[in-house]
């Protein structure tokens, strides 16, 4: 008789039916018992992509509860095959870092302390300054004429935690502003 | 995995050390997987001699998911199965569910060989690989032996034959033909379609062109308890039911002290796999005690109604 591929994969469900420990005369009251009392989590396994540059490492995350608990590299993934470098595998703490800002902080023009400001009154003054430099320094033509809408008093530096989504954005609103000098930090 | 393996003395007195409630059954099995190791070593020179080889891998066939036992007769591997026997019945006979049909397995296993004549033995070689149940029911009746305990005294006789074969296509530097090739994607194994018992997750290695590199391992690779192959496989996919992506597999591990020991199980099809993470432990633990090692997680998966991915003696309660 040869084996055909077919019956190969019944191989598992046949051998479902086989003796047991109990059958053999072992007693696992104890090991049973000691079981319940392990303190056991779970989390699931989700593959995301390092934010921090442009390989774009492939990483496996893992959620418990909607939270992020930990991650490491993918190791199935042919760029990076598990590794990460120092920035990629410092990952995790951009979630969980204490030393994340968590409102936005304010240092008035000639104070050495910083002050915690809510969403509106920030938004408002970044809005204000915005347009007040705008209307101060844009440069609507040039030498020859020529119409160009510059604005050179303002710099865009942007964000390596910044998705390609919202550096599109960010691009947008800045040539809108017409402002010039933009850069971005998205590299090893 | 390399030269720094534990032995099974040494996996067994660390797995007691952290959890001695497990000593009583590691313990009755330690002489057993010692045998069995030691057998497996002597069988590959009673194979030569048998002029029974392994087939040659053919990626086109591994990439259609086709074991290298499939099709291959198990015609002259009786001497190999006789002495494998010879070994380990008497081992397996002390076991309390055994020692009835002590007789029964000694005349089956210890029968002469005979030239021309089909071998009862390679006959259960072939129906326990093809996992035609009513076929094993016929070899077990023809022994005059329960199914459940034939395929349980099979497993441990028959292991060391097929570890010598399944030796035959490991380099000994370097990687297997089914992980060279990348073409093996399948959760059975490439060698005898066998799922496997454990799975553990390999350490990184040192990139001296990208020292500042961190991290790295991690690779899944799946063990087979039967014929101790190991393969490559991958992290975000079923062993069992194939579904891969995010959130296929969840894992369930002790909240402390873990020691890299975890169970990766599948929420599509509820089937779970052992698994050790090699980058959590100091050495490489020999995988065929450590998924017996293993057994309070089975029994928590057993409470949580997760079915284990190779049903075995260990993990069903």
């Amino acid at each position: 008789m040869k084996c055909t591929r077919r019956s190969f994969l019944k191989f598992a469900s046949a051998s479902a039916v086989c003796l047991t420990l109990g059958q053999m005369g072992f007693n696992l009251e104890a090991a049973q018992a000691y079981a319940g009392t392990l303190k056991i989590e779970g989390a699931k396994e989700v593959t995301t992509i390092c934010p921090f540059c442009a390989v774009c490492c492939q990483v496996i995350a893992y959620v418990r509860d909607g939270k992020l608990v930990a991650t490491e590299g993918d190791p199935d993934f042919p760029v990076n095959e598990g590794s990460l470098c120092a920035k990629g595998a410092a990952l995790f703490t951009m979630y969980t870092s204490q030393h994340r800002l968590l409102k936005p902080m304010y240092r008035a023009p000639y104070s050495d302390k910083w002050e915690e400001k809510d969403w509106d009154w920030t938004l408002e003054q970044i809005a204000r300054r915005v347009k007040e430099a705008r209307d101060r320094d844009i440069i609507l033509q040039n030498q020859d004429g020529k119409t160009v809408n510059r604005l050179e008093s303002i710099f865009m530096m942007g964000s390596s935690h910044a998705s390609n989504e919202e550096c599109a954005v960010i691009h947008q609103a800045m040539r809108g502003l017409g402002v010039v000098h933009m850069d971005h930090q998205a590299r090893t | 995995m390399g030269s720094s393996c534990q032995d099974v003395a040494q996996t067994v007195t660390e797995i007691v050390a952290r959890r001695p409630v497990l000593e009583p059954v590691l313990r009755a099995f330690e002489p057993l997987l010692e045998a069995r190791e030691a057998v497996s070593a002597e069988l590959a020179e009673v194979l030569r001699d048998a002029a029974v080889h392994l087939p040659e891998f053919r990626p086109e066939r591994a990439s259609n998911g086709v074991p290298l036992l499939v099709d291959m007769s198990m015609t002259g591997m009786a001497a190999g199965i006789r002495r494998a026997a010879e070994a380990i019945l008497p081992l397996l006979v002390s076991q309390q569910a055994v020692a009835p049909y002590k007789t029964a397995l000694e005349e089956f296993f210890s029968q002469p060989v005979k030239e021309g004549e089909v071998d009862s033995r390679e006959e259960l070689a072939e129906v326990l690989l093809t996992g035609s149940t009513e076929a094993f029911a016929g070899v077990a009746d023809k022994c005059g032996v329960p199914p459940e305990v034939l395929d349980f005294v099979a497993g441990f006789v028959l292991s060391p034959v097929l570890r010598a074969l399944a030796g035959q296509a490991n380099p000994e530097h370097g990687e297997s033909p089914w992980d060279a090739a990348g073409v093996w994607r399948q959760g059975y194994c490439p060698v005898c379609g066998t799922f496997p018992s454990m799975a553990w997750l390999d350490r990184p290695s040192l990139d001296e062109k990208n020292a500042y590199l961190s991290g790295g391992g991690g690779k899944k690779h799946l063990h087979c308890s039967l014929c101790g192959t190991n393969w490559k496989f991958r992290r975000g996919a079923c062993p069992s039911c194939g579904k891969e992506g995010d959130g296929t597999m969840e894992i369930l591990h002790e909240s402390s002290g873990a020691r890299g020991e975890r169970l990766d199980w599948c929420t599509q099809c509820n089937s779970y796999c052992p698994t050790v993470d090699l980058r959590e432990r100091e050495g490489i633990p020999d995988m065929d005690v450590m998924a017996l090692g293993m057994m309070h997680l089975d029994m928590v998966a057993s409470r949580k109604k997760l079915r284990p991915l190779k049903p075995s003696f260990w993990n069903m309660f």
